[in-house]
């Protein structure tokens, strides 16, 4: 064998091992993750995105939601994500095989948004539509400080006609839309709101919770055990 | 090691193709002028484009208000379209040149078939255009430096086949036996990217994977592509030229063949300790961790070779421009994979791997290691495949000190923001507007370093539009005759 096939073949053989102990090694182990299935209950988990809200994920995808927003819970008492209040567990894999893009984000810029449709409300503000709304509006309204630039173009400021739309948002002073007018979502914007609510893994996998994870009961409990002692 | 090995070793320096047996390599440089002054120009203006947007990107990250109403300039669309510009774009074109005329001169002749190359050329740059106007419109893929949508990825993966097997014909057709090292790295990165970028393709965009096994494709595909082919078209670049410039071997010589295998191996694997504490198999992030250690060995067999030739030049070809910015990217590619590879330590890495500081470390290694290398290598390049002086000595100036400085300031403010950033975050019970403040104001520094970076490069690009269109003069004929590095000095 002569030089070049020599040097051809080990190049070859480099990438090779990642391909195949990296790539192709987690696609034959993991790939084919199922939903967990509640026989009594005939529903599956991770659940599947309602219509609206998939098409929110769209919006969420193209307009780069991920380069500020991390969607990952990390494990506890490694990382502080679940004492933030971003989620009572943390995120495992089996929470991602619905996705038809994974969008793990590498960056926090902004808080992490995996669990914001189960986000408890906070200083008597509670994270509703309403407030996603006013929050994509105008961010620095409902959160002072923020760096989010607003996405106007997710609203139309249209004439009312008749009533006032249901949907209209109640906006403070300088965002007021002009009498007679009213400022509503779009359609992009009404399936974005609708795509951050449903985020939310609150469902407890029997297999990770033994396996991966430990479970916010048993954690519950122990803290308080832990708390009991200190207390003695 | 103290003596330098008597046998001739196969280096550009001890083979040199300007000496008595090799003749005159002109006609090889003057017959890839079709196909180099377009990859030149074209990366030069990509350059400036994607240096624009990213400037933009960074303004708005402290002005989050600046052209925030029209849907194709937000944040999240400028940050893409700017990064794809800047990797498809810049880093492509200019790889493409620099791996095309590297292995022509090696070989002693230049590929046939120029012009259709020259066409694929073209395409690929119609495939970029198609790409930062789909990211702007809100066509993307959503998977991190992969954004370009699938349309233009499939005319990139088509023109890099066609890009990649020309320039490797001249492997086959090669008048000198002697293979060295800068055709190794070249011919791999070619043959290693294809694998990358079909495979990634098909996993994440054609027909996805499931779950999270798309981060994990994504993050050997980042490595991939910054390490394995932008790493190591600049390592082929720099292991050409230092021998060139200073008329020394390469220091070390016979360790580089270990060195590029073990950068080869290692780096295929190294990208997933980007997903520490993320939701993959824990296996996964622990081979991540494995990896940054061993990635210690060819940072080490590398980095030696490369700094103890850099040393030995330094006092003879300091003045050459291809030399200063070799310089910075000998030192970049050290400082970018240490911090890589100590960042993986387990606890540094819970703390800052979802942070600027990866970003600062992928910065470095695209703009300080491969971007300063390839200017380097462009200064020497163009005027000999153009047969015309460089148009401008303070442009090349101008260039040199706006983009050194610009590279020191974005990598130093993303590096501190990132550190702010990682310690804000610790605070679990402060608002989150705290951690925005402990990032903003040091990022300010950042859009000033972008600032300087696009004056930098217009000066690039108007210096490179000028020499290739500018009629030959009399004056032009004296450099062009002139030793290596005379020639990038003008008048």
């Amino acid at each position: 064998m002569n030089r070049i096939s020599f040097m051809l073949l080990g190049i070859f053989a480099v990438l090779a091992s990642s391909w195949t102990g990296l790539v192709l090694s987690n696609e034959l182990t993991y790939g084919n993750l199922k939903p967990y299935v509640v026989k009594d209950d005939n529903k599956a988990f991770p659940e599947q995105l309602p219509g609206l809200a998939a098409h929110g994920k769209q919006v969420y995808q193209d307009l780069g939601c991920v380069y500020c927003h991390t969607q990952q819970v990390g494990r506890p008492g490694i990382s502080l994500d679940t004492k933030r209040g971003w989620g009572e567990r943390q995120s495992v894999a089996r929470d991602y095989v619905r996705e038809e893009r994974v969008l793990l984000g590498s960056d926090r810029v902004g808080p992490d948004l995996r669990n914001v449709g189960a986000r408890k409300p906070q200083g008597g503000k509670a994270y509703d539509a309403a407030w996603h709304f006013a929050h994509l509006y105008s961010p620095e309204t409902v959160a002072p400080g923020t760096n989010m630039p607003a996405y106007r173009f997710l609203f139309e400021t249209r004439k009312i006609t008749g009533e006032r739309s249901p949907k209209a948002l109640s906006l403070p002073a300088p965002h007021k839309a002009a009498p007679g007018y009213e400022i509503v979502p779009t359609e992009r914007g009404e399936a974005l709101v609708a795509y951050l609510l449903s985020l939310k893994d609150t469902f407890n996998y029997p297999e990770e919770a033994s396996k991966v994870y430990v479970a916010p009961a048993s954690s519950e409990k122990a803290h308080g055990d832990a708390a009991k002692k200190e207390h003695k | 090691m103290a003596s330098e090995p008597t046998f001739p070793l196969p280096t550009a320096a001890s083979q040199p193709e300007d000496g008595h047996y090799r003749e005159d390599l002109g006609p090889v440089d003057t017959a890839l002028r079709l196909p180099l002054t377009s990859l030149l120009g074209w990366s030069a203006l990509w350059l400036l484009v994607g240096g624009i947007l990213a400037f933009l990107t960074s303004w708005k990250f402290h002005a989050p208000s600046v052209l925030a109403d029209c849907s194709w300039f937000t944040y999240g669309r400028t940050y893409p379209a700017a990064s794809n510009a800047l990797l498809y774009g810049w880093g492509f074109n200019a790889a493409f040149a620099i791996a095309i005329w590297l292995l022509s001169r090696l070989a002693g002749a230049a590929p046939r078939a120029r012009r259709f190359a020259t066409v694929a050329v073209w395409f690929w740059n119609l495939g970029v255009l198609a790409a930062v106007g789909g990211l702007l419109a809100g066509e993307t893929t959503g998977v991190e430096w992969m954004e370009l949508p699938y349309f233009a990825a499939l005319i990139l993966l088509v023109c890099f086949g066609i890009i990649g097997s020309w320039a490797v014909t001249t492997l086959r057709d090669r008048r000198f036996r002697e293979i060295f090292i800068s055709q190794w790295y070249v011919v791999a990165a070619f043959f290693w990217f294809a694998w990358i970028f079909s495979s990634s393709e098909l996993m994440l965009v054609y027909f996805p994977v499931r779950g999270t096994v798309q981060s994990i494709v994504g993050a050997w595909y980042t490595q991939g592509l910054f390490a394995l082919w932008f790493g190591s078209i600049a390592l082929a670049a720099i292991y050409y030229f230092l021998p060139k410039l200073s008329g020394r071997p390469v220091r070390y010589y016979s360790l580089s063949v270990l060195g590029f295998w073990t950068y080869g191996l290692f780096n295929g694997w190294l990208g997933v300790q980007r997903l520490a504490g993320a939701p993959v198999p824990a296996w996964v992030q622990s081979v991540g961790v494995a990896m940054s250690m061993l990635a210690l060995v060819p940072l080490v067999i590398i980095g030696i070779g490369l700094l103890a030739s850099v040393g030995g030049a330094m006092r003879s070809v300091k003045d050459s421009v291809v030399f200063k910015f070799l310089f910075f990217a000998v030192i970049a590619f050290v400082v970018s994979s240490l911090q890589l590879s100590l960042g993986a330590f387990r606890d540094p890495s819970h703390l800052t791997n979802i942070t600027l500081i990866g970003q600062s470390q992928l910065f470095l290694t695209f703009f300080g290691f491969f971007s300063m290398a390839a200017f380097g290598a462009a200064y020497y390049i163009l005027p000999r495949v153009a047969r015309r002086p460089w148009s401008s000595a303070a442009m090349i100036n101008i260039h040199f000190i706006a983009t050194v400085l610009a590279v020191v300031i974005i990598y130093a403010s993303l590096l501190i923001a990132g550190l702010r950033q990682a310690d804000a975050l610790q605070n679990v019970n402060a608002d989150f507007a705290n951690v925005v403040k402990s990032t903003s104001s040091v990022l300010l520094l950042r859009t000033a370093g972008y600032g300087l970076f696009v004056i930098g490069q217009l000066a690039f690009l108007v210096n490179v539009l000028l020499t290739m269109v500018r009629l030959p003069s009399r004056a032009g004929v004296e450099p062009l005759l002139a030793e290596p590095p005379a020639m990038e000095v003008v008048s």
